[in-house]
C-alpha cells in the first residue's frame, strides 16, 4: 500500500466547473475556471504566484498540445494561448454552443471537442485549413471525449445516457452502450462521466459505473474488468489512467480517490478530498512521477504525491527490504530515510530546510511517510541563490502600482500605471519636499520609464531603450539620448554635476546637467546599484559569483573632476547572506549603504573602511512577516520577525537617518501617504542600554563623522565618560581614556576634576601625559609638514582634528597666561614679543594644530630660561603646560593685574594677546572680528614662523 | 471666559507637521520651535501649524488620537459612563474644529472624525445639562467636574452661576419674609453667595 499524499489547497478560481492539464513535459500545470482565468503554476507553493490572464467569463477546458493551450472558453470558441506566458494567439475555431471538454491525441496532432450542441468535433492541428471533422447521433449534451492513443477510435459521453465509439478514419459508430445518468446540460451534470482510454495499447477503455469502475475491451466489447471499493459509497465521475497505463485512478462525486492496479484488479490507494466535495478535474503527470493535480468544484487546487510506485527499481529495493523480515513498517521506514539522507549529503532542499525549521512532529511523520514512498519528487537540488539584480536606490519594485522610482533628500517620483497594462494611463509626478525650491512636476509616461533619478540639477528617468533628462533650472532644455538596439539601460543617477546612467553591458555613460556626454566607463561585474553626488558616482557591482549565500558586492568610487576621471574601489559591507538595500551619500558627501539585514554603513574618507553605523531594525518596532518576503533575507525560515525601514536619506551633519517605517512590509506605501522619520546615527556597540556605552558610542560618531556642533558635546560627554571611570575607581580606564583622546584641553579639565576628587596618583599619570602631549605634539608639527596629505577621492577634513586645534589654542593662551605672573619670567616673554608680534594674531586665531604645537613649543623654549632661574621652583615651570591645574591644585593666590586664573575665559587668552600686541583697549570683540577675517591664509605663514622659531 | 480665549489657549497645544520649506530655530517667549526641515516632521504649536497650512508651507499630522477607531471607541465609553470620562486632549474640541477645518485634506476619514466628535460633545453636553438640571432640582450644594474639558466648562458658566445666584435669592427672600427692601437682598445674597460652593466649585 502506497502513501498517498494530499497537498493543502490553493486558491485557484471562483466556485464552478474548474479543470487542470499539465503541460506534456510535466513541469507546469494549468487551470481554467469559473471567473474566466486560465493560471499557469509551476507548483502550488504558496510563495509563488501563477501567471494568469483572463480569457472570458468562464472557461470549462484546457489542455496542452505542441506549444499552445487549448482553452474552451465561455464565448462558444477554443482560445489558441502560448506558453509559457499565456498571452492569446489566436481563436482555433468557433461553435454555435459552449465545448465541454477537450482531449488530445497522444500521437498524433488531434484534438477533440465535446460539444453541447450533442456533436462531438475532431480537428487535426498538422493540417492548414482547420477542417472540422464531425461525430453526431447524440441525443443530448456530449459531456466527455476520448482519443485512443493510436488515433484509430474516439469515444465519447453524453448526457443521453449513452457512451459511443467511433472509428476515426471512417467517422463510423462502432458501438453504443448505455451506463450514464440522464442529464439535460453540462451545467447541470453532476457527474461528469469521464473516459479514458489505456495510454499505452489502446484497447482498453475505462469508464465510471455508479459505484464501480469499468474497463472495456474495445476490440471485442466485452468487460476485462469491474473495478470497485467498498469504501466507496457516491458514483464515480472521472475515471483516468496513470500515464504508464499500469494503475487507475478514479473519483467520485463525494471527493473519493480510488487508485487500482489494473492488472492485479487491486486498490492501490483510496483517500478522499479534505472537503468531501467533488473534483472536476485532475490529471496524472505526464512524466509519471506519480503526481496527481486535481481541481474541485470550488475552484481550489491540490496535488497529490506518492500515489502510486513510480520507480521500479526503488520498489523493487523495497520489496526485497521487506522480503528479508522487516516486519515493523516503522523501523522500514526509518532506515530508507537515513539511506534517502545519505544520498541527499550535500543537497541542500528547502523542504528539508523548511521542516527542520518548522518541526511540527506531525508534518514530520508525513514527510517521513512521503520519503519513504519512494514515489517523490525527483531529487531535491541545491537551491541555486541568484546574483542580486540591479535596483535603484530608494525604489520601490516594478511590478508595483503605484510605485516609487526615487525617494531621495530632494523630493519623490512616482510613477503610476503599470508598464505591462497596455490601456492604463501611465504619468510620472514629482513631489519636492521643499516647495520653495521647486513646483511639483507632472508628466506623462509615453515612453514607459521604469528608473527614475532626482538630484537638486536634474530629474532623469529611462527606460531601457532611452533616457530623459529634465533640468529643474531649465525645464524647456529638456534631452533625449537613445540607445541603440542590443544596448539596454539598466540604472540611472543624477547629482548636482552629473547624470550617468548604466547599461546592462557593464558600461557607465557620464554626461553633463544640459546633455555633454562626458565620459564613459566599464565595470568589471554586472552592476547592483548606483548613485552620484556632485562630481562623484558610486557604483556597486557583483565583484565574484555568489560564495555561500553571500553576495560578492564590491563598490568603486568614480570621480569626474573638469576632463579627469579618478577611480577607488571601497569594497562593501554586506552582512551574511544579505543583499544590498540601499545605496547612496550622505548630506556631506560620505558613502553609505545598507544591507537587507538592515545594518548601515557609512564609509568616513578619512578612516577609510566601511564603518556599521546604524542597525535599522532597533528602532521599527516588531512586524511578523510571512516567508515570501522574509525569504531574501533568510529562506529557511518560516516565519520570521522583520522590521522594515525604508531608507531614503542619510543626514551625517544631524547625525541621523531619514526614512520610512513600514508596518508589515517591504516597500512604503501610497495611501495614506507615509511620513518620514529619522532614527539616530548609533554604531552598534556591546550593551547600548547603559550611559557608558551611549557616550562611548557618541564620542566615537561624533570623531569619525561630520556632525555639527559637537565641539561643545564632545567635551561635556569625554568629560562625563572620564568622570564615569574616576567615580568607579577605574583610574587606568580614565587615564587610558584620556591617552586615547589626547585632547589637551579635555585633559585640562580632567586634571582639574582628578585634583578635585583627590586622586594624586591620577592627576600624576595625567600630567605626565599632558608633556608627552606637548612633545609629541610637536615632532608631530614638523612631520606634518613634511608629508604631504594622502590622496583621496574626496578631501575630507575632520571636525574633530580642528576643534582639538582649537582646545590646544586656548590652552597655549592660557599657558601663556599664567607665565606672566611669573617675575623673572617676564623678561622672557618680553624677549618672545619682537619674535611674536607679526604671527601672534595669526598664532591666536590659526586653526591649524600645527601651528599651536609651534605655540607650545614656543612656550616651552621660552620657560627654559625661567625654569633654571628658578630652581626653588623647578617642577612648576618645566611643567609648563600644566602649570593652571598646579595652581589650581594648590590654591595658590594669583594677584596678576591681566587676568584672573579662569580655565574657562576664552577672553583671558585674548587679553594678553593684545597686551603682546599693543593694540590699548580697542574692546575684543573687535579682536575676535579680526581673528574670523584673517582666518583664511595662516597657514601658510606658518613655516616661516617655525624658522624664527628655530633660529 | 469666551469660546475664543479658550480657543487661544488650545492653540499652545503642540501638533507635529511636515513641512515644505527649510527653516532654522524660531525663537519665541514659549520657547525654541524648528529647525523646519522639508519633509521632516517637526513638533509646533497648533496657531503655527495652523498659520503655516494656510500659506500652504505644510501638512499637519493628525495627532494620534484623531482616529476614527479610537474615537468610537471614546464615543462608546462616554455612552455608557454616567459620568464625564477623560478626553484623549483637554482641548479636543478646539484641536479638532481648527484641523478639520483647515486641514481636513490631511486627515484621512475627515469627514467621519468630525461626526464622531460633534457626536462626543453632543453627548457630553446634555450630560451636563442634565447633571445641571439635577444640581438645581436637587438643591445640591457641590457638583463635581472631573474630566470636563475648559470649552465644556466654559459652555454652562454664564448661565449656570447666574441661575443659582438667582434660585439663592429667591430662597433667602423667602427665608426671611421681613427683609422687603431689594437693596437689602442683594446684599444677604451677595454676602451669602460668597460662602455658598456650588457655583464657584463649577466655575473653577
Amino acid at each position: 500500500m502506497t502513501n498517498t499524499v494530499h497537498g493543502p489547497l490553493r486558491y485557484a478560481h471562483d466556485e464552478g466547473h474548474t479543470d487542470v492539464c499539465y503541460t506534456e513535459d510535466g513541469t507546469k500545470f494549468i487551470t481554467c475556471g469559473a471567473d474566466g482565468d486560465i493560471r499557469i503554476w509551476s507548483s502550488t507553493d504558496d510563495s509563488e504566484d501563477p501567471i494568469h490572464n483572463c480569457i472570458g467569463e468562464w472557461a470549462l477546458s484546457v489542455r496542452h498540445k505542441g506549444n499552445n493551450l487549448y482553452v474552451a472558453t465561455s464565448s462558444n470558441d477554443i482560445q489558441i494561448l502560448t506558453l509559457p506566458e499565456g498571452d492569446r494567439d489566436g481563436v482555433l475555431d468557433r461553435f454555435v454552443a459552449p465545448i465541454n471538454h477537450i482531449a488530445t491525441a497522444k500521437d498524433s496532432k488531434l484534438i477533440a471537442l465535446a460539444g453541447e450542441d450533442m456533436e462531438v468535433k475532431m480537428i487535426n492541428l498538422e493540417r492548414e485549413n482547420k477542417e472540422v471533422t464531425i461525430f453526431d447521433g447524440f441525443l443530448g449534451p456530449c459531456l466527455c471525449v476520448a482519443i485512443s492513443p493510436n488515433s484509430k477510435m474516439l469515444a465519447a459521453s453524453s448526457g443521453d445516457t449513452k457512451l459511443r465509439f467511433w472509428n476515426i478514419e471512417t467517422t463510423e459508430m462502432l458501438k453504443e452502450i448505455s451506463c450514464f445518468p440522464k442529464v439535460n446540460s453540462f451545467s447541470n451534470a453532476k457527474n461528469l462521466c469521464r473516459i479514458d482510454f489505456d495510454p499505452v495499447k489502446g484497447t482498453q477503455l475505462a469508464y465510471p459505473n455508479e459505484q464501480s469502475v469499468i474497463i472495456l475491451n474495445t476490440s471485442d466489447w466485452s468487460t476485462q474488468a469491474v473495478l470497485a471499493c467498498e469504501n466507496v459509497f457516491s458514483a464515480f465521475s472521472i475515471v483516468q489512467y496513470s500515464p504508464c497505463g499500469k494503475y487507475i485512478l478514479a473519483t467520485t462525486e463525494g471527493g473519493d480517490f480510488v487508485i487500482w492496479e489494473v492488472s492485479s484488479e487491486t486498490m492501490v490507494s483510496c483517500s478522499k478530498h479534505e472537503k468531501s466535495i467533488a473534483v472536476c478535474g485532475l490529471m496524472w503527470n505526464p512524466t509519471g512521477n506519480g503526481e496527481i493535480v486535481y481541481t474541485d468544484i470550488e475552484g481550489q487546487l491540490g496535488v497529490i504525491t506518492g500515489a502510486i510506485k513510480t520507480n521500479p527499481q526503488r520498489t523493487d529495493e523495497a520489496e526485497t527490504i521487506s522480503n528479508d523480515g522487516f516486519d515493523d513498517a516503522v523501523e522500514l521506514e526509518g532506515i530508507q530515510f537515513e539511506d534517502d539522507d545519505e544520498d541527499n549529503e550535500n543537497a541542500v532542499s528547502v523542504e528539508k530546510l523548511k521542516r527542520e525549521c518548522m518541526g511540527s512532529p506531525d508534518l514530520e511523520l508525513k514527510n517521513l511517510e512521503e520519503r519513504s514512498s519512494h514515489t517523490l519528487t525527483p531529487r531535491p537540488r541545491t537551491p541555486e541563490i541568484p546574483l542580486q539584480p540591479p535596483f535603484m536606490p530608494s525604489s520601490t519594485p516594478g511590478h508595483l502600482d503605484p510605485r516609487y522610482l526615487c525617494w531621495n533628500e530632494v523630493g519623490v517620483v512616482k510613477s503610476y500605471g503599470r508598464q505591462a497594462d497596455e490601456t492604463a494611463s501611465k504619468s510620472i509626478e514629482v513631489d519636492f519636499h521643499d516647495a520653495t525650491f521647486h513646483n511639483n512636476m507632472m508628466l506623462q509616461n509615453y515612453q514607459d520609464y521604469t528608473m527614475g533619478a532626482l538630484s537638486t540639477a536634474a530629474l532623469a528617468v529611462a527606460s531601457s531603450s532611452q533616457i530623459h533628462v529634465i533640468p529643474l533650472a531649465a525645464s524647456s532644455k529638456e534631452w533625449l539620448l537613445k540607445m541603440e538596439e542590443p544596448e539596454e539601460i539598466v540604472l540611472v543617477a543624477s547629482s548636482e554635476n552629473l547624470i550617468c546612467f548604466a547599461m546592462a553591458n557593464y558600461i557607465v555613460r557620464v554626461c553633463s546637467i544640459f546633455g555633454i556626454q562626458r565620459c564613459v566607463v566599464s565595470i568589471p561585474g554586472p552592476l547592483v546599484s548606483m548613485v552620484a553626488f556632485k562630481n562623484i558616482l558610486m557604483v556597486a557591482y557583483h565583484a565574484a559569483g555568489v560564495r555561500k549565500g553571500d553576495q560578492c558586492i564590491n563598490i568603486r568610487l568614480m570621480k569626474f573632476e573638469g576632463t579627469s576621471v579618478d577611480c577607488k574601489d571601497i569594497g562593501s559591507a554586506l552582512g551574511p547572506e544579505s543583499t544590498l538595500m540601499w545605496l547612496g551619500f550622505s548630506d556631506v558627501g560620505t558613502p553609505a549603504m545598507m544591507d537587507s539585514l538592515g545594518m548601515l554603513s557609512l564609509y568616513p574618507h578619512n578612516s577609510n573602511t566601511w564603518i556599521p553605523f546604524c542597525d535599522t531594525t532597533r528602532h521599527v518596532s516588531f512586524y511578523t512577516v510571512q516567508t515570501n518576503i522574509a525569504i531574501i533575507l533568510n529562506y529557511c525560515r518560516h516565519q520570521i520577525y522583520l522590521m522594515v525601514f525604508f531608507v531614503t536619506t542619510v543626514f551625517e551633519t544631524n547625525q541621523t537617518v531619514g526614512g520610512i517605517k513600514c508596518k508589515g512590509s517591504m516597500y512604503p506605501g501610497f495611501m495614506p501617504r507615509p511620513t518620514m522619520c529619522e532614527i539616530p546615527l548609533q554604531p552598534p556597540f556591546a550593551e547600548a542600554a547603559t550611559e557608558k556605552t551611549q557616550m562611548e558610542m557618541n564620542l566615537f560618531t561624533w570623531s569619525v563623522l561630520q556632525v555639527n556642533d559637537t565641539d561643545k558635546k564632545f567635551k561635556e560627554t569625554a568629560l562625563k565618560t572620564f568622570a564615569l571611570a574616576c567615580k568607579n575607581d577605574l583610574d587606568q580606564r580614565a587615564l587610558e581614556f584620556m591617552e586615547i583622546l589626547a585632547n589637551p584641553q579635555i585633559l585640562t579639565l580632567a586634571l582639574k576634576y582628578a585634583s578635585k576628587l583627590d586622586k594624586r596618583r591620577l592627576v600624576g599619570k595625567l600630567m605626565d601625559i599632558a608633556t608627552k602631549l606637548s612633545d609629541e605634539s610637536e615632532d608631530l608639527g614638523v612631520a606634518e609638514i613634511s608629508t604631504p596629505e594622502p590622496a583621496t577621492v574626496k578631501p575630507v577634513y575632520r571636525k574633530l582634528s580642528l576643534s582639538a586645534a582649537k582646545y590646544s589654542r586656548n590652552k597655549a593662551q592660557k599657558t601663556q597666561e599664567v607665565s606672566t605672573p611669573v617675575v623673572l619670567q617676564k623678561s622672557h616673554v618680553e624677549n618672545r614679543t619682537p619674535s611674536n608680534t607679526d604671527h601672534s594674531n595669526e598664532e591666536a586665531v590659526s586653526e591649524s594644530t600645527i601651528n599651536t604645537q609651534v605655540s607650545f613649543k614656543l612656550l616651552v623654549i621660552f620657560t627654559y630660561p625661567a625654569h633654571t632661574l628658578f630652581i626653588q621652583e623647578s617642577l612648576f615651570p618645566e611643567e609648563e603646560p600644566k602649570n593652571p591645574f598646579l595652581k589650581s591644585l594648590k590654591k595658590q593666590p594669583v594677584n596678576t593685574t591681566p587676568n584672573p586664573l579662569s580655565l574657562t575665559d576664552r577672553t583671558a587668552g585674548v587679553v594678553f594677546e593684545k597686551e603682546n600686541k599693543k593694540n590699548g583697549e580697542t574692546g575684543e570683540k573687535r579682536k575676535l572680528c579680526d581673528l574670523e577675517s584673517t582666518k583664511k591664509g595662516k597657514q601658510r605663514k606658518l613655516d616661516s614662523f617655525k624658522f624664527t622659531k628655530h633660529s | 471666559m469666551d469660546p475664543d480665549e479658550v480657543e487661544f489657549l488650545g492653540e499652545k497645544q503642540y501638533v507635529t507637521i511636515i513641512p515644505t520649506f527649510n527653516s532654522g530655530v524660531i525663537h519665541l517667549i514659549s520657547g525654541d520651535v524648528g529647525p523646519f526641515r522639508a519633509s521632516l516632521p517637526v513638533r509646533t504649536p497648533l496657531w503655527m501649524a495652523i498659520n503655516l497650512k494656510q500659506q500652504q508651507k505644510c501638512k499637519i499630522q493628525q495627532p494620534d488620537w484623531m482616529d476614527v477607531e479610537r474615537l468610537e471607541s471614546i464615543r462608546e465609553d462616554e455612552k455608557l459612563s454616567r459620568t464625564f470620562t477623560k478626553m484623549p486632549n483637554e482641548h479636543y474640541m478646539v484641536i479638532a474644529k481648527l484641523l478639520l477645518g483647515c486641514a481636513s485634506d490631511d486627515i484621512p476619514r475627515a469627514d467621519e472624525i468630525r461626526t464622531i466628535i460633534k457626536d462626543i460633545w453632543d453627548i457630553r453636553m446634555s450630560k451636563i445639562r442634565s447633571s445641571v438640571d439635577a444640581l438645581v432640582k436637587n438643591a445640591g450644594s457641590y457638583a463635581a467636574v472631573d474630566n470636563l474639558t475648559v470649552m465644556e466648562i466654559n459652555s454652562i458658566r454664564p448661565i449656570l452661576p447666574h441661575a443659582l445666584d438667582q434660585l439663592h435669592r429667591i430662597k433667602a427672600s423667602r427665608k426671611r419674609p421681613g427683609t422687603q427692601s431689594l437693596g437689602t437682598t442683594t446684599f444677604v445674597s451677595s454676602s451669602n453667595n460668597r460662602s455658598s460652593f456650588p457655583s464657584t466649585s463649577f466655575i473653577s
